[in-house]
């Protein structure tokens, strides 16, 4: 063999060499039992077509797009899958008044935010906070530790993600543009209609994959007894989102 | 025989090239692989925040759920590998990718970080000089030692003081990534692996509601059921102190009758319940008043006075307190009322210009009755007419 057929044999090994490495990228999709590494299935495209000039991802012939998950396995398909794990979480925070409270009517606020991520292995939102307190710090609106209606005239405070008709506020969990993306749901204790609790640190709401956005609406209720307490009462909610790559 | 013998080099020649390739591909792919299995990903990771509030809202204890600017940063993983790993970077940046530029996120700061904390802390520290904690950046190290699996370490414990503690990002609703890389050797040099973690800052929920200042408080003479909207009395309150038949005093014996009085409140600072009167009186004369003093009903003397009758429960309509308790000397109501009985009254006519206290509670008072037992005797001067009292009952809640 000359010298050049042997040059041209080495350059092929390497292209070789090189073409076996190339897929080696971050693993997009993931189980305990499947990993699938960034790539595509398709007819045709690059993940990363770039120069000096210019950075594109191109696909042809696209089979399926979105994300597919099952208790073993979860893949990211479409057009233009991402290796880059995103969290995007936003609370409308600020101030809600449940305004005067007596005993013979509930108050009630809903607060809104929205989770979306991606190339996880889903999220679970928390809150935080007291019930509110008694300006002077002497009294605490009793938190719902157990699942309950709203019940005038009882000292109660409860959450929950659901849409209710007593009293009339919240909405279900809304998915962004759809449940084919979106798969946020509240947990049990904080999703039954008209039935509310308040633990702090719960986890109010979970995703066991990654999700498109999902829109939650979080119900506030208060009640007052008789005897609870005149003054100006206050108190702070904290919404975490915990992701799991 | 010389054809063959070029034929045999030839292939030879062929063989050596295709060997040669196949080792060049294994041995470069094991080179390039084993570059990869090393840099595997960490897997199973979370970061949890004690707050998402942003870093500038310092409401609350540190640690706490509502303060961020003292907070706890908990990181969960699954190392990729198993192998020696020496020391840790944990890396706060605005973007996930490793090896892209890192920008810290908009005003957190790790850099007060003293101690490390969770399941896996033991036989780790904090970098040192140059590799002690930033504004964004985590360093630790132990003895190079192999691991695998779960791990756990948690950063802004508070253990290590008072500033032992991560103030997060200071805008709200941000986004920001944890770059985890672990190395085989002491010095943050030959990394292994690698993963990132997300979490977020996010607006507070600010609840505020205002409770009115609330007094139900009724007085009557006929018991009636408080049910649960603690319902006031509503009759005239007119009593009659005397025979039943005729209501006239005697001076052979002492007669009683009872009003009630019923109070709830949510006033937090405590309820005084005060009467205020004079004593029964018929013109210009009168039936002498016990006094400031308790005393039992004396038969044949002039006398009259009150007090709380705790044991007139009137089968659950009558006394009941719970939060009020009866004011010294006039919670010995109860008892015989015969010459010298147990029960003991008072009465204070200064209460007319200067009311008298005679139950009061510390904190707010759901539904309690109060009964209030009244003695009157006569002595053998006691002039005929009709006596006449009207004894008001005050209470003042303090909010």
């Amino acid at each position: 063999m000359k010298w050049r057929e042997k040059l041209a044999l080495l350059g092929v090994g390497l292209a070789m060499l090189l073409i076996g490495t190339g897929a080696q990228v971050f693993a997009q999709s993931t189980s305990a039992n499947y990993k699938v590494e960034e790539t595509f299935f398709g007819t045709g495209g690059e993940l990363d077509a770039s120069s000096s000039n210019y950075k594109a991802k191109q696909s042809v012939g696209e089979l399926t797009v979105g994300n597919a998950a099952s208790n073993n396995y979860q893949f990211q398909a479409g057009f233009n899958t991402s290796d880059q794990p995103v969290l995007e979480f936003a609370v409308n925070g600020g101030i809600y008044d449940l305004g005067v409270l007596d005993a013979s009517a509930p108050g009630a606020v809903t607060a809104t935010f929205t989770v979306r991520n991606y190339l996880s292995s889903g999220y679970v939102v928390t809150v935080n906070g007291t019930s509110p307190t008694l300006s002077d710090g002497t009294h605490i609106l009793t938190a719902m530790s157990s699942l309950a209606g709203s019940s005038p005239g009882t000292e109660q405070f409860g959450i929950n993600l659901t849409d209710n008709s007593n009293p009339d506020i919240g909405s279900d969990p809304a998915q962004i543009p759809d449940n084919t993306f979106g798969s946020g749901a509240a947990v049990s204790g904080y999703n039954s209609q008209n039935m509310f609790k308040f633990v702090d640190g719960d986890t109010v709401a979970f995703s066991p994959r990654s999700s498109g956005q999902t829109n939650y609406a979080l119900s506030i209720i208060a009640n007052v007894a008789r005897e609870t307490p005149a003054g100006q009462y206050g108190g702070k909610l904290n919404v975490q989102v915990v992701p799991t790559f | 025989m010389i054809t063959r013998i070029r034929q045999t080099l030839k292939r030879s020649s062929l063989l050596f090239a295709a060997l040669a390739l196949f080792a060049t591909w294994v041995v470069g792919d094991a080179v390039m692989f084993g570059g990869h299995a090393s840099a595997a990903q960490i897997t199973a990771r979370k970061l949890t925040l004690s707050s998402s509030a942003n870093g500038s809202i310092a409401i609350g204890a540190s640690g706490s759920g509502t303060n961020g600017s003292k907070a706890k940063h908990t990181l969960d993983f699954t190392l990729g590998t198993t192998g020696n790993v020496g020391s840790i970077e944990f890396e706060y940046c605005t973007t996930p990718l490793p090896g892209t530029t890192c920008t810290a996120p908009t005003g957190m700061d790790a850099s007060t970080v003293t101690s490390i904390g969770g399941t896996s802390a033991s036989g780790w520290s904090l970098g040192t000089s140059g590799n002690a904690p930033t504004a964004s950046r985590l360093r630790i190290t132990h003895t190079a030692a192999s691991m695998s699996g779960a791990h756990q370490f948690i950063f802004g414990t508070g253990s290590g003081g008072a500033n032992d503690w991560i103030k997060n990002p200071t805008s709200d609703n941000s986004t920001f990534f944890i770059r985890i890389t672990t190395f085989s050797d002491t010095g943050w040099t030959t990394a292994v692996d690698r993963g990132t973690v997300a979490n977020s800052t996010a607006q507070q929920i600010d609840i505020t509601a205002k409770v009115q200042e609330v007094l139900n408080f009724s007085v009557g003479s006929t018991v009636t059921a408080p049910t649960a909207s603690c319902a006031a009395f509503s009759d005239s309150g007119a009593l009659v102190l005397g025979d039943p038949s005729e209501g006239t005093l005697s001076f052979a014996q002492a007669y009683d009758a009872h009003s009630y009085f019923r109070v709830s409140t949510n006033a937090n600072g405590g309820t005084v319940i005060y009467y205020s009167g004079d004593t029964l009186k018929s013109g210009s004369n009168s039936i002498g008043a016990i006094g400031a003093s308790a005393a039992a009903s004396a038969v044949g003397t002039s006398q009259f006075g009150l007090a709380i009758d705790s044991t007139d429960t009137q089968s659950g309509d009558g006394h009941s307190f719970t939060s009020l308790s009866a004011t010294s000397p006039y919670g010995t109501g109860n008892g015989t009322i015969t010459n010298g009985g147990t029960a003991q009254f008072a009465f204070s006519t200064g209460s007319l210009t200067t009311p008298v206290q005679i139950a009061s509670a510390s904190g707010t008072i759901t539904c309690d009755t109060g009964s209030v037992r009244y003695v009157g005797n006569i002595s053998t001067t006691t002039p005929p007419g009709i006596y006449t009292t009207a004894i008001s009952y005050l209470a003042v809640p303090t909010y």
